[in-house]
Order: C-alpha cells, then sequence, then structure tokens
C-alpha cells in the first residue's frame, strides 16, 4: 500500500493555509492541527481498498474528522473574535480590549432582558407609567 | 541450594540495597524505563524539544496576554496539551520514518497506535477545552471592564458575567442617569440590590 511523500505534507500545509490565512500564532497553531488532520485523512483515503486493516483505518478516520471539525470551528472563533475587535467597537474600546484578546465583543453587548426584570418592565408598561424613552429602550431589549 | 547461613547473608545484604531513597533519586528511577513520557504528570520534553516549545510558549502568551490564576491556569492546560499533542506527532513521524510502507498498516504498531490515539484524543479535548474556558474568562472580564462600575465590581463576584443574564449594559453606553432609568424601568438587579433604585423625585430628571 503506498506511502504518502512526506512532501505532500508540506504541499497540504501551504493549501491550507492558503485556505485559512492565518495571521496570529494561535491561528497558525489551529491552521496546523488543520494540515495533520487533513494529511491523516489523506493517508487513510489511499489506503481504504485494504480490507484488512478496515478496523484502524476507520479509527485513524473518525479521530482525524473529529479534529479537523473541532480545529476549523476553533479557528473559525478565533478569528472572528479578531474581526469583532475591529468592527464591534470603538477605537478607545479596541484599545483597552488589547488586555483580552481571546474576549469575542460579539458576546459583550446588550443581553436579552429576561426573568424578573421583564417582568417588572412589562408591569410598568401596563401601567402605563412609562416615558416615551423608556418605552423605546424596552422595545430595543424586546428586539434583540 | 543456598545454605541457610547463604540465605540468610543474602538477606542482610539486601538490606543495603533498598533502591533510592532521597526524593531525586527517586524522580530519577521512576523515569528509568521512560518510553514517551505521554503518561506523566508533568510532560517530559528533550533539550530540542523543550527550546523549540519554550519559543512558542512565549509567543503564545504574548499574544493570550492571559491574567489572573485562572486564565493563567486555563493557558497552562493548553500549553500541556499543545505539548502533549506535538510529541505525539513526532511519535508518529519516526514511525513513518522507520516503515517504506504507511505504519498505520502494519500490525506490528497496532498496539502503539491505539494507545497513541487515546493519549491524542485526551490531548485534544484538554487544548480544545482550556481555550474555551480562556475565551469565556476573557469574555467575561472585558464585559466587567467595559459595563460594570468599579463599585459593581466589589459586590459582584469576578466570575458572573452580567449580560449573560439581565445587565443592561453594552451598547447602551450607561451613564449614571441611564442607570437611573434602568431601575425605574427594570427595578433593582437582584445582583446590585445594594444599590436600589433612586428615590421617586429623581424620575422627573430623569425622564
Amino acid at each position: 500500500m503506498p506511502l504518502l511523500p512526506p512532501s505532500r505534507l508540506a504541499e497540504l500545509h501551504m493549501e491550507v493555509t492558503a485556505a485559512t490565512q492565518p495571521v496570529t500564532e494561535r491561528e497558525r497553531w489551529f491552521t496546523n492541527e488543520i494540515t495533520h488532520a487533513t494529511w491523516e485523512l489523506e493517508r487513510v483515503r489511499a489506503n481504504k481498498s485494504n480490507v484488512a486493516a478496515e478496523l484502524r483505518l476507520n479509527d485513524a478516520f473518525n479521530r482525524a474528522t473529529r479534529n479537523w471539525n473541532h480545529a476549523r470551528k476553533e479557528l473559525s472563533k478565533i478569528q472572528t473574535a479578531r474581526v469583532n475587535h475591529v468592527i464591534r467597537l470603538t477605537p478607545e474600546r479596541q484599545e483597552a480590549a488589547t488586555v483580552a484578546p481571546l474576549a469575542d465583543p460579539a458576546r459583550v453587548r446588550v443581553p436579552k432582558l429576561a426573568g424578573p426584570m421583564l417582568d417588572h418592565a412589562l408591569d410598568r408598561i401596563q401601567e402605563g407609567s412609562l416615558s416615551n424613552r423608556a418605552l423605546k429602550i424596552v422595545a430595543e431589549q424586546e428586539c434583540r | 541450594m543456598a545454605s541457610a547461613a547463604q540465605a540468610f547473608a543474602n538477606q542482610a545484604n539486601a538490606q543495603h540495597s533498598t533502591g533510592p531513597k532521597t526524593d531525586e533519586g527517586k524522580a530519577r528511577s521512576a523515569r528509568n524505563n521512560l518510553k514517551h513520557g505521554l503518561t506523566l504528570g508533568v510532560l517530559v520534553l528533550s533539550p530540542e524539544e523543550e527550546t523549540k516549545f519554550c519559543e512558542f510558549e512565549a509567543k503564545m502568551r504574548a499574544e493570550c496576554k492571559p491574567e489572573g490564576a485562572l486564565e493563567c491556569e486555563a493557558f497552562q492546560q493548553f500549553l500541556d496539551g499543545a505539548a502533549r499533542l506535538t510529541k505525539i506527532r513526532s511519535i508518529v513521524g519516526d514511525m513513518i520514518q522507520q516503515y517504506e510502507d504507511e505504519p498505520l498498516l502494519q500490525p506490528e504498531t497496532q498496539a502503539t497506535f491505539r494507545q497513541l490515539n487515546r493519549y491524542r484524543g485526551a490531548a485534544e479535548m484538554t487544548v480544545y477545552r482550556a481555550v474555551k474556558t480562556l475565551r469565556d474568562l476573557q469574555t467575561t472580564r472585558l464585559f466587567r471592564q467595559f459595563h460594570v462600575t468599579s463599585e459593581e465590581q466589589e459586590v459582584i463576584p469576578p466570575l458572573v458575567n452580567p449580560g449573560e443574564k439581565f445587565w443592561c449594559g453594552g451598547d447602551m453606553k450607561l451613564g449614571h442617569n441611564d442607570r437611573e432609568l434602568f431601575y425605574c424601568i427594570y427595578g433593582p438587579d437582584p445582583l446590585t440590590s445594594r444599590f436600589p433604585p433612586p428615590p421617586p423625585g429623581s424620575r422627573v430628571n430623569v425622564f
């Protein structure tokens, strides 16, 4: 059965890097994970006709698929967080947010109103005791 | 067969060689049969690997900027998992060089691969879990920095992310008056009940 040439790993690394365009060290690390998982998947596919080793190949395939998906998802989250730092934050906040580079600013936003506070707000609306400005704020909260 | 005297002498001599006594000696002898070290609590790296890994650690630390005991621990767990994955990869790389054929198909490598798969699964889980934890902790930290005043930070424990529940902050850019306004609308926040809603008189100014 064929063994993929080691040069194929380097080729794959270039292909995956081109597809993911990592910028930071942690993005590069997960790109590397994706590369190795892809390489393992290719090795399994190249030997799929070997019935005697089917169980071992299945194991390797499942594990590599799982790692590929995990790494892809993680890389996606990291890149999304990086972009969100730029597009969701004002320049001053971008500066302040450099202390928490992994934080996703998309999650640092007004939460949906829920629980006792929502009940309280609805009661006040029924009473008619809220100003227009307050009603607008509640409506905005409800839309989220 | 040994005589009684010989057996006695043997037993007496054996008392003089009961293995290492110091902690250092015990640690050294525990590594006598070290194969890959993946089962050790603290991974043992060769000097080459150590150098590379230190560089990697320095770069990652500069990028991730973990702060506080929890973030540092999550970061360490990430590093540990990453080091184990690198080690496993280098073991597989050696096997690929050793065999001309695909090592996955060699019957003699079956047991090794099974074992490596187990370690790899655990290491991957450690890495992904640690990254998620670190991200959650930093997100909470950022939220508190942006939306929780220093007075409220004294009341709200550090692991609480009020944004996930019912806090009103974020894009609304709450000022002091706005915060009073929210108290008027939504009632006092249970987490910050130390700060009661403003007296009725002040509502006129706010609205």
